[in-house]
């Protein structure tokens, strides 16, 4: 089969089943009264550890799993929350592969959206750094120390 | 994705970053971000100097599917910086700059194995649609825009968000 054929051929195959399913989608949206979500609410499926070593950061043992999600696309997103003493920030600043010189005030788009637990736009204090790993991937990660004597910590992982 | 399997050339695109700018609340953050980050800088810089800048670190963001479906099919995650020139004026009781600033997109359309992303309940795997570039069928690309602001300020000044909104090309 010539190349353009082949071309022809695949074309022809992807664009309906892409087509159809995107109208599926336009039909959900009707009948929910809003658009499909694909993150994933990813609560019991990881552990804090697994999550950790996935992302590339390191917890202190105290630490606390709120929540995780995934999202799904040609570039993948994992996020997750996690809570801890505020006696253990500065361990966790000094493991943290964001250099402290990194962080900002407030979220700077790194955080995205709020979602269920996900909520860095109720947060106290908040300040955001990122830092780019190898493979292309971006780690961000927020702090929030506005409360005495818990600290909330937002983990975001993605490809580009 | 026509512009992968249908154009199936490889060339760059270039995308409406304003657009994307305006469209993703978050893409309007980490614009905003790199003013602000510009801005701190360029206040660093010694009166009636003419400069050209560049961010020190390309930095990523990412159009979740929640903020914009479109965006986040067509793009995902990014990378951004800032670049342009910058003029520091005025007296040292009363600093004046301005700054013509480029802002930048880089993202590559790949689809890498390992991913997945869903339509209406078919999965469709970045190892299949990878494949098509792997047999020919289709190219990956490299995304590219920007857009240029003119930026003016007085130190001490929040540049106003009117300058930051101002249409400039694509």
């Amino acid at each position: 089969m010539s190349r353009a054929r082949r071309r022809l051929v695949a074309v022809a195959l992807i664009l309906p089943t892409v087509a159809v399913a995107g109208m599926n989608c336009r039909e959900n949206e009707k009948a929910n009264g809003k658009g499909r979500d694909m993150s994933e609410a990813n609560p019991s499926a990881a552990t804090l550890e697994q999550l950790a070593r996935e992302a590339g950061v390191k917890f202190p043992v105290a630490a606390r799993l709120i929540g995780s999600a995934r999202e799904s696309g040609m570039d993948d997103r994992l996020c997750f929350k996690v809570e801890l003493p505020a006696s253990d920030l500065p361990a966790f600043l000094a493991s943290s592969p964001v250099a402290a010189d990194a962080f900002e005030p407030g979220e700077g788009g790194l955080l995205g959206p709020d979602h269920g637990f996900w909520d860095p736009s109720h947060s106290q204090r908040l300040r955001t750094g990122q830092t780019i790993l190898p493979g292309q991937r971006a780690l961000n990660i927020g702090i929030d120390d506005g409360r005495p004597d818990v600290v909330a910590i937002y983990v975001v992982n993605h490809g580009t | 994705m026509a512009h992968y399997l249908i154009d199936n050339d490889g060339r760059p695109l270039t995308i409406n970053l304003e657009g994307m700018v305006r469209d993703v609340p978050s893409a309007t953050a980490r614009f905003q971000r790199e003013v602000q980050q510009m801005q701190r800088f360029v206040e660093t810089l010694p009166l009636g100097s003419l400069n050209s800048i560049r961010s020190t670190n390309v930095e990523a963001g990412y159009n979740t599917q929640s903020e914009n479906r479109n965006w986040f099919f067509a793009i995902g995650g990014y990378t951004t910086w800032g670049m342009g020139s910058a003029a520091v004026s005025g007296t040292r009781a009363d600093l004046a700059y301005a700054v013509d600033f480029d802002y930048k997109f880089y993202d590559r359309y790949n689809w890498d194995a390992g991913k997945s992303v869903t339509f209406g309940g078919i999965t469709v795997t970045d190892r299949f649609m990878g494949e098509f570039h792997r047999q020919g069928l289709a190219q990956e690309y490299d995304c590219r825009g920007s857009f240029k602001r003119r930026l003016t300020w007085k130190k001490g000044q929040i540049i106003p968000g009117s300058q930051l909104t101002a249409p400039g090309g694509r």
